[in-house]
């Protein structure tokens, strides 16, 4: 048993919105539609809701297609919650939630004990049974929406189509509400198709997750599966991070800003940019050096480390050490590997103890061997120094040998475009890598 | 007043009361015909005209003696019967028309007379009237078909977007009026033959109409107003917005077609009789609605027996008012209703400026 587009092709008077869909909505099943406006996941859900007929394709409901069965039996088995909210007439709100027993009721056939039990579950589990007696005309847009929603669930039905249902609630109302229609699914086997914008609630409550893109499924599967960066990207054109729920360890998606506040952002037209950090000193600057175009590699960075996390989720190529321990030669070696292919190295503002003492040689070998250094130093160098000493020849001769040192994140990239556009952003590019070169031919 | 807060009798309390009322309105009209039929030029007392119906409806023999005149029965039994009764069919049936026509376009100003449904009537009826002789057309069909081209015009000329604007309605149904009124009087002016009866029918009333009116009328109206009735839970849907009543399994192309069908056919039949009589459909089912709320399936029923108590009253004053003149129904209900009509559009829109 399902209600499934079978090659649904959809639209308005010669607008086509959607292209030979294919989706499913499996008895007990929990699916999410996500995809930006104008994608045409409404006019989905009217066409699985028998309120839009598919120009090619068919709807099925039990394997029969729904345009050859009655209205009233589809209403049985399909209630929708469309987008928007029931208008606010001087109607009842109990009056509203008994219309959902339209379709069981014979005409001319009254409202029984049955159907007001009913009707009464449906205003209870949407916490609107103090509402029952008040007129829509003078209750809130929240209170209307869980009124529609309790509308649906008075029809009693096997599947539940929702367009937007938490447009209009407060986050505490539209966790209750995705709680609702996770017990109804589980408890009741009401199977729920559910847009939302909110991709984050989407992948803490389906089963499963469909993406469209411009009237076409474009990644389907469950959450893992579709929220990848590189399919946010295809699809809203937005950067994005994924990082896992806390808790739930399903996917959670962070947007990137852009970085308005640089006039003129360097491109950094994949030059490679090598940074040491850990312990989120690097965080920003991973982050920011990602999104001006460069190719960032970092390291040594400890498992687990936020650092590591997170340019684990920028997909950024990180040498690593066992969680707590020590960087080992071989990490030693391998990062400073990563450092001669750089064009540059960003020391960043890191905590230094006996366990990462070996990244700092690493990059004083790098800067010896030519490698050009920016070091950020936001705290006084002997606050960091965690080596009792041990660590601090080896700084000073990476101030001295730096191209510039700098006193915060941000001016790394402030110290790039200033060169940028002192002597035309390409000149000072190419200027670099000549530099680069010398000092590395002279290195060798 | 504070109720139990039983959880278990609060639901469908409305409903229940709905009925309650409905009870109350149809003692309320069968009292309105008494006082129709006992008053006038010649006045009769409710209980002898009660008597009167008791021995004529009574088929297992009288159960009274009649000790009245004659003629005091011919007067409550023939002439003023049919008219109460046609004032009561007219009545239930415009103010059943209007429930529906607001229900149906989501707009309460609509009315069968705003929206211009009844000139259309009026000019379908005058035609058969004037010039019908020649084209022998009936005067009911020919007052539906004018009505239904007259709302059908009414209806596209305030479409905007797929949605019926409420002051695009009112005024497409305003110039729709405007303009087949003056065909009206053309139509008049332009007749060979005796013009007045078809003045007076026009104005709107229930004099000299017999029961002869109530025949050729009463199988329009009751087929108009079932139809409406009928479809009362897909009006109930159809609040929602027709997207929602679709989800809810009405079909709603269908629906609306016999609503309109049916509405239409009922006014153009009331029409036919009665001539104009305004804002009948507008008064009763707002105040109705006061009453019973927007269930359709109790605010139908109850607008019908308001409707009727409104026009077997309008018609009493008529008669009674101004003696000897007696003043055309529609007179009446318009001095009652172009009031309220501004006073709804001052609420609606907030003033008139």
């Amino acid at each position: 048993m399902a209600l499934r587009l079978e090659g649904a092709t959809l639209g308005y008077r010669g607008r086509p919105v959607a292209h030979a869909v294919d989706l499913e909505l499996p008895a007990g099943g929990f699916v999410g539609l996500i995809g930006p406006n104008a994608s045409g996941k409404s006019t989905l859900l009217k066409a699985m809701s028998r309120v839009l007929r598919p120009r090619h394709g068919r709807v099925t409901l039990g394997g029969e297609d729904l345009w050859q069965l009655s209205p009233m039996t589809v209403a049985r088995q399909v209630a929708t919650v469309a987008q928007g909210l029931p208008p606010a007439f001087p109607l009842l709100a109990e009056e509203l939630v008994l219309m959902g027993r339209l379709p069981h009721l014979r005409r001319f056939q009254g409202e029984g004990p049955r159907d007001l039990a009913v009707a009464r579950r449906a205003l209870s589990l949407t916490g609107t049974l103090s509402l029952a007696e008040r007129s829509l005309a003078e209750l809130s847009g929240g209170e209307r929406q869980r009124l529609a929603i309790a509308r649906a669930l008075a029809q009693e039905p096997r599947y539940l189509l929702l367009d937007e249902p938490t447009a209009h609630l407060d986050i505490n109302y539209k966790v209750e509400l995705l709680d609702l229609l996770r017990r109804l699914n589980r408890a009741d086997g009401v199977a729920v198709l559910v847009i939302l914008h909110d991709l984050n609630l989407a992948a803490l409550y389906c089963d499963e997750l469909v993406l469209l893109r411009a009237g076409r499924v474009h990644a389907r599967g469950t959450p893992e599966q579709v929220l990848l960066s590189s399919h946010l990207e295809e699809v809203y054109g937005s950067r994005t991070v994924i990082s896992r729920h806390p808790i739930r360890g399903v996917p959670q998606v962070t947007l990137v800003s852009g970085r308005d506040e640089d006039p003129a952002p360097l491109q950094g037209d994949g030059r490679r940019v090598h940074v040491v950090g850990g312990g989120g000193s690097a965080a920003w600057l991973l982050e920011a050096l990602t999104l001006a175009g460069f190719a960032v590699t970092a390291g040594v960075l400890n498992r687990g480390d936020s650092d590591w996390v997170l340019a684990r989720s920028l997909g950024l190529e990180v040498v690593e050490a066992a969680p707590f321990s020590p960087v080992g030669d071989g990490e030693r070696a391998r990062a400073l590997e990563l450092m001669r292919a750089a064009h540059w190295v960003v020391l960043a503002d890191l905590a230094v103890g006996r366990g990462n003492l070996p990244n700092l040689q690493a990059v004083r070998d790098a800067m010896q061997a030519g490698g050009l250094v920016v070091v950020v130093e936001a705290t006084p160098w002997p606050q960091r120094d965690f080596t009792a000493g041990m660590a601090a020849p080896i700084y000073a001769a990476i101030r001295e040998g730096a191209v510039t040192t700098v006193t915060d994140d941000r001016a790394v990239l402030r110290w790039l475009n200033e060169g940028a556009r002192e002597t035309g952003h390409q000149t000072a590019v190419q200027e670099v890598d000549q530099r680069a070169e010398r000092t590395r031919g002279r290195g060798r | 007043m504070k109720r139990s807060r039983r959880p278990d009798d609060h639901l469908g309390r409305r409903a229940r009361r709905g009925r309650l009322v409905l009870t109350v309105l149809a003692v309320g009209l069968g009292a309105a015909c008494l006082l129709g039929l006992g008053y006038g030029a010649v006045r009769v007392p409710v209980g002898e005209v009660a008597w009167m119906l008791l021995s004529r409806l009574w088929v297992w023999g009288a159960p009274a003696e009649a000790d009245w005149p004659a003629s005091r029965e011919a007067i409550v039994l023939v002439v003023r019967a049919p008219r109460v009764v046609l004032a009561a069919l007219v009545g239930a049936t415009l103010g059943m028309a209007g429930a529906a026509f607001q229900g149906l376009l989501g707009n309460p100003m609509a009315d069968p007379y705003v929206i211009g449904v009844s000139s259309g009537a009026a000019l379908g009826a005058t035609l058969a009237m004037t010039v019908g002789g020649a084209l022998a057309l009936s005067l009911v069909p020919a007052a539906f078909v004018g009505a239904l081209a007259s709302v059908t015009a009414v209806y596209l000329l305030a479409r905007e977007g797929g949605r019926v604007p409420q002051l695009n309605l009112l005024l497409a149904g305003i110039a729709m009026g405007s303009f087949l009124a003056a065909i009206v009087s053309g139509l008049i002016l332009l007749a060979q033959r005796d013009v007045r009866p078809v003045i007076f029918w026009l104005m709107g009333g229930f004099s000299g109409r017999g029961w002869s009116h109530i025949l050729i009328a009463a199988p329009y109206l009751a087929t108009g107003s079932l139809a409406v009735l009928a479809l009362s839970r897909e009006l109930n849907a159809l609040l929602l917005g027709e997207e929602s009543a679709r989800q809810l399994g009405v079909d709603t192309e269908r629906a609306k077609l016999i609503l309109i069908l049916g509405a239409t056919l009922g006014t153009a039949a009331a029409v036919a009789v009665s001539g104009i009589i305004g804002f009948v459909g507008l008064m009763v089912p707002h105040l109705t609605r006061l009453g019973v709320g927007s269930d359709h399936r109790i605010l139908l029923p109850a607008s019908a027996l308001a409707g009727g108590i409104l026009l077997v009253l309008a018609d009493l004053v008529a008669r009674t008012a101004l003696p000897p003149v007696e003043l055309p129904v529609g007179v009446v209900t318009s001095l009652l209703g172009g009031p309220f009509f501004l006073f709804l559009l001052r609420r609606a829109r907030g003033g008139l400026s």
